[in-house]
Formats: C-alpha cells, structure tokens, sequence
C-alpha cells in the first residue's frame, strides 16, 4: 500500500507531485513485481531487488520494465545514485557487495570514472539458470541536461550514448532541433514521421528525453499519468496479464506519474519501435 | 463556467462533432434504460430561482427521450433556461405535428447535421439509409415554425470538396446556424482514420464554406481546427465545451473526458491562441504528423504557464513550502484546499476537483468576475460556480457541501489573484 512517507521520482530522481490523495493508493512497485511475475522471474529477482532497496533506502532507486517488440521479452532495469561519488567505484562497490549471494558484478573492474547514476540490466533467467546483470553509468554531459551513457563491461566503460533532458513546450524548437538531429529516421522525407516518434497521446508530460544511442534513437517521456501508461500497454501490446493487471489497479495508481521510454529506427518508410519501458521508483 | 448544460437522456443520440451517436461506438458509455428524470426536474426547480446557464442541451434518441421528453422540455423552460435546445436524429422530427409539439414544449433550437449534397454520401457518413432525406424533412418542418435549425457539418476526406454546396444547402434550408467541425475520432479504426483530412485540404475549403455564410449573414461556428491556419476567420474557432448534468451515477462514462478525443500543439508555449485554440486532436497527428509546415505561433502577449495538477504542499521532507505558483491558487481554498484532488489552470479559469463523503465528484471553477454573467456565487475578483458532477447527491446536498468552500474563497480573495476575462 501507498503511505505518505512515499516519494515518487522519476527517471532523473527528481520528486514528482501527488496527483491524488493517498488514502486508499497502491505503490508502483506492484507494477514491477506483477511484470517479474508474468514473467516467471520474481523468485529469481524479488531477494536482489530487496536488497538494493535496503542499501540506497526506500524511494531512492527507479525500476523500469522494458518490452523488447521482436522477442517479445520482457527485461528490466534498476537505477541507482552514487552519492557523492565515493571512488573508485563508487556504488558499484557496496552494490556488489550485498549482490554477491546471486550475481557477480563486474568483478575485474577496479576503478570506474565519476558517475551520477548506476543502472543495473537484467532479464529473466533460464529456468534454473543464473541471473546476470549488465552495468551502466549515467555521467553528466557538457551541460546540465545532457547525461552521457556508459556501458560498463570487463574492458571498462564504453560510450554508449546520451540523452537530453527538454521540457516539451517550452523548449519545443530545441525538441525538434534534437530529434530530427537523427542518425536513424530522415524527418524532411516524411512529414508524418514525426507523430510516430513524438507520440501525441504522451506529449503531455513533465520532460522529454530525447535521446542517442549507438544502434536507435530514444525517446522518454517523464511524468506521464496512468491513462496515458494504460495507453503505452494497449499501443505496445504489453502482455495481457500486465494490462489487465494495470487495468484492474488504474484508480489505485491515479496518484503518480510515470516515466515511458521508447527506442526506435526507420525500417521500410515507417518508424520501428525496438524496445518499450516504464519506470517508477521504489 | 460554460453556458451551456447538455443532459444526456440516453446513449443514440447524436454527439457534437460526431458522426455516429455514441451507442454505435465500440465502447458505449453505459447510459442505463431507465432514466430518471427526476434528478434534471429538481435541477430546473432550484435553476428558476438563480439561473445560471443560458441554454440547456437535451441529447437523446430513444426510449426515454419518447417518455421524458416533453417533461423536460417543460421543465427547463420554467426552470430559467432562456434557450432549450433538443439534439435528436432527424428521422424523429419528419411529420410536422411532431415538430410544432416539441416547440410549442418549448425547444427553440433544434440542430440537425447535414454532412454532403448527395444523399448517398450523407447516409454512408451517418451509417443510415434515409438520413438525409429525414434531415431535409426534418429542416422543412423547422422552417414552417418558430424554432432555430442548427446544422452541423463534420468535415471529413469524403465531404470536404463538398463543404461550400453543403452549407449553400442548409442557409437555404433555413440555417440559423452553422457549426463546422473537423472530423476527430477518438480510438479510430483504419477506415475511421481514412476520414482524416490534412490542413492544407482543409482550411481553403473551410474559408470558401465561410464566405457563403457570411454572405448569407448566417452565423459559422468552427470546431477542432488551429486558429492560426484560419487567417481572420480564425476568431469563429470555438474550443469551449458545455457542462453535462449528471446526477445519476449511470451517467459518469459520458462524461468520462478520457472518453473525448484529446488535442495538443507543439506551438502551444510559443503561441497567444492557445488557451482558445486546442491544436490537433491526436488522430490527426497520428495520420498526418504534426503539421509544423502549417502551424504558426501568433505572437504571444502574455507569458505562456504549464498547467500543474499536483496537491502537494509540502516539500520532499514533508516541511510545509510557502505558497507560490498553484500553491496560491490552493491557499485560496484555506482548509479546504485539503480536500481537493489539485488545481488545474488556464489562463481563464481555476478547476478544483472535490469529492464529497458521499463519492460524488465535481469541479469548482472559479473564472474572472463578471457581472454580467449568472453564477452561483462571486468574490471580489471571481465569479464562483461547480460542474460536472458525477455521483448520487443532490442539488441541494451539493450546494450544502460547497458553500463553505465558496465562502472560504470570498473571504480570502483580496485581489492579488487574477484571471483573464476574455474567454
């Protein structure tokens, strides 16, 4: 249940507003687990997940659920901050730490550069198999809305990418500017190209994320509402049970904003979209 | 506060802007089979002794149009409505008798949606043989009698060559009124979007239809189309919507807003007429993009706001902020202000949602004063009024929970506060 010692963030962990009075109100971390559940990887991850959840504090890392359109399998992410830095690992560090019972965490890494966040990949493991988790590193770019993306692997880290953070009316003319900077959709041969990316019925959001990465573009959309995640479940095709279980809680979660993300190219005149996300905290 | 009330008797009546009645959509709003007017005739009792909308709005095709409708014809023309207004499909209103019994209860205007020249092309958008025929029928009866006819016409890909022959047709069939309204369809199938028309087909189209009204010096009225693709004619473009009187909880799925087909501009910041301009629905954006290359910002004169709908006060610690921005508007509330589920705002009005013990939900709105207007209540900078109600209380218990709630408002409005009068 919902309490009000909650705080909802979104992907840059800024606080979100309450939409609605509390009283009554689920978590979104339901959400999270309802996904690890249809997906048959809860008992895999709900221990790890716990744990970082009692090392960084309750509502202080940002979960998001990810839908890969070719496979059709789910994956998920958890982001973390690294307080202050603390090198040379920072988070890393005592991450790996309360993880070693269940994953090995890059461990022939020694040192990492400063970093503002830490995403930890994972997906659903084989039956019986060992669950692995991919690092990330998110560091500041050249300016403040730009955040630069690192894969974390046993070379060290690699550029993987940016993303840059635009309020979507206000900063409108840069929004286009950064979208249509595209190494994978050619706005000017289609005019309607653009309502594909810049999906209307999820414009209305707190920030866009407009983002490069090293194979698609990406798009966020932080602090939208929970008709407007409901929309992203029926337009994605996000498993029925996930649906239907978003359907049933929808007056439950009306309190809180969410995050979107989707990764996309130019295939046959059209935009494809590879993987779809949502994001809450927990 | 809009002047308008729609009631909604039942689900087959037509909807404005629509080209099917919304008991032909996929997902019909559940609007019961047995209406009670009780409820509406109440409404109207209290409405005589402080009118506060202009005009009501009977919206209905069915059963309970047959048994209520003439009562509640009656009723609001007693009850301080100075217009009444019957939104029914034409087939209803061919025999003439027919027609001279529901004005003589008291309708006045009676719209009727005339959509091609052609009635093979009326029927196919209308999905029902025999209804252009009935609308002409019904459009001849109107003429004969003391009644307005508003003709509306939903501009889509199969009419729009057809928009000036259209509304030559109805101005001769005794239009009083013309209401264009770009076809936007919420949820729309494949063939429902084959309906879209893009801008550049539109507007000239759109301005030719104008022309013959104006020079018939018959009122035009344009719906769901930017502002800044219209020139001059732009100042026609009306993006309010009416209030709906629900006092049953039977009636919420039509009022259900996530239910309307939804709007956005990526000029909107930049832009002066987007607080009376709803950019494209999102439909058409889907269809044909965003339109960028037909799109101009009009000079703003005012700095642009984001709408806020959050009901915290307090900071990420839970230590009280002092007021500022929205929070001001929620101060204005007091202790209320606990109460409500945020505040919404435009440039022209403050929306509170509140909810009573007993479940019913409505809006608080609070526009600029004005005088002239009828409200419920007003405070030194603001006219006070509630819509959209959706739950089981009455009249009377809402205006029993709200007062104190109004009160707390005129007592803290001490001017510092304003919005803008102009719509």
């Amino acid at each position: 249940m919902a309490t009000e010692r909650d705080v909802h963030r979104g992907v840059g962990f800024d606080a979100y507003p309450l939409l609605r009075p509390i009283r009554g109100k689920i978590r979104a971390e339901n959400l999270l687990w309802n996904s690890l559940e249809h997906a048959r990887a809860r008992a895999t991850w709900e221990a790890p997940l716990r744990a970082i959840q009692a090392l960084v504090g309750r509502d202080r890392s940002v979960w998001s659920v990810w839908l890969d359109h070719e496979s059709e399998a789910l994956s998920w992410e958890v982001r973390v901050l690294n307080p202050n830095g603390h090198p040379p690992l920072g988070i890393l560090e005592p991450l790996r730490e309360i993880l070693a019972p269940w994953v090995d965490l890059l461990p022939s890494v020694r040192d990492l550069p400063d970093y503002a966040m830490l995403g930890l990949r994972f997906d659903a493991a084989p039956p019986g198999g060992v669950g692995r988790m991919h690092v990330e590193l998110h560091r500041r770019g050249p300016s403040p809305r730009v955040m630069q993306v690192y894969r974390v692997e046993a070379g060290g880290p690699r550029l993987a990418g940016h993303d840059v953070a635009l309020h979507p009316k206000r900063d409108a003319h840069e929004v286009l500017a950064e979208i249509k900077a595209s190494r994978f959709v050619s706005y000017s041969l289609d005019r309607r190209l653009l309502g594909r990316t810049l999906i209307p019925e999820l414009f209305a959001c707190r920030r866009l994320h407009v983002g490069r990465r090293d194979h698609c573009d990406a798009l966020g959309f932080s602090g939208v509402n929970v008709d407007q995640l409901k929309f992203v479940h029926r337009r994605f095709d996000f498993p029925e049970p996930m649906r239907a279980y978003l359907a049933r809680h929808r007056d439950r979660l009306e309190h809180i904003l969410f995050d979107v993300v989707t990764e996309y190219v130019a295939r046959d005149g059209t935009i494809a979209h590879l993987r779809t996300g949502f994001r809450s905290c927990f | 506060m809009a002047a308008d009330l729609v009631v909604m008797i039942d689900g087959e009546g037509p909807m404005p802007g629509s080209l099917r009645s919304p008991s032909a959509s996929p997902s019909p709003p559940s609007l019961g089979e047995n209406f009670d007017p009780r409820p509406f005739l109440e409404f109207c009792t209290a409405h005589r002794g402080a009118p506060r909308y202009e005009r009501v709005i009977l919206v209905g095709d069915g059963q309970p149009l047959e048994q209520h409708g003439f009562a509640l014809a009656e009723a609001a023309r007693r009850g301080g409505f100075r217009r009444v207004r019957l939104d029914t499909r034409p087939w209803r209103l061919t025999n003439p008798r027919q027609v001279q019994a529901v004005v003589q209860a008291g309708v006045a205007e009676i719209s009727v949606g005339l959509h091609a020249t052609d009635p093979a092309l009326h029927d196919r958008l209308r999905d029902r043989p025999g209804d252009f025929r009935d609308a002409k029928k019904c459009l001849a009866n109107l003429a004969r009698l003391d009644a307005e006819a508003l003709v509306y016409i939903v501009m889509t890909s199969a009419n729009v060559g057809q928009l000036r022959p259209v509304a030559q047709l109805a101005i001769e069939a005794g239009a009083r009124r013309i209401d264009f309204w770009a076809y936007a369809p919420l949820d729309p199938t494949e063939s429902e979007q084959q309906l879209l028309v893009p801008l550049d087909e539109l507007a000239p189209r759109l301005l030719e239809a104008i022309a013959t009204c104006r020079a018939a010096e018959v009122e035009a009225v344009i719906h769901h189309v930017p502002v800044c693709v219209l020139g001059e004619e732009g100042a026609r473009v009306d993006a309010t919507e009416p209030d709906h009187f629900h006092d049953h909880s039977q009636f919420w799925a039509a009022a259900d807003p996530s239910a309307r087909p939804r709007f956005n501009c990526l000029r909107e910041a930049q832009c002066d007429a987007a607080e009376v301009c709803l950019g494209l629905s999102h439909a058409h954006v889907n269809r044909f993009g965003w339109e960028l290359d037909r799109l101009r910002a009009l000079p703003r004169t005012r700095p642009w706001r984001p709408r806020d709908r959050s009901v915290r006060r307090v900071d990420a610690r839970g230590r009280a902020q002092a007021p500022h921005g929205h929070a001001r508007w929620l101060d204005l509330l007091g202790a209320h202000a606990m109460g409500v589920e945020g505040v919404a705002l435009t440039r022209s009005e403050a929306r509170y949602p509140l909810q009573m013990p007993d479940g019913t939900r409505f809006v608080l709105v609070i526009s600029a004063r004005d005088d002239a207007a009828r409200t419920f209540k007003q405070s030194r900078s603001f006219n006070l009024a509630y819509t959209d109600v959706v739950g089981p209380a009455t009249e009377r218990a809402i205006a029993a929970f709200v007062g104190p709630v109004l009160d707390t408002i005129i007592a803290n409005d001490d001017g510092s506060l304003s919005l803008d009068a102009r719509r």
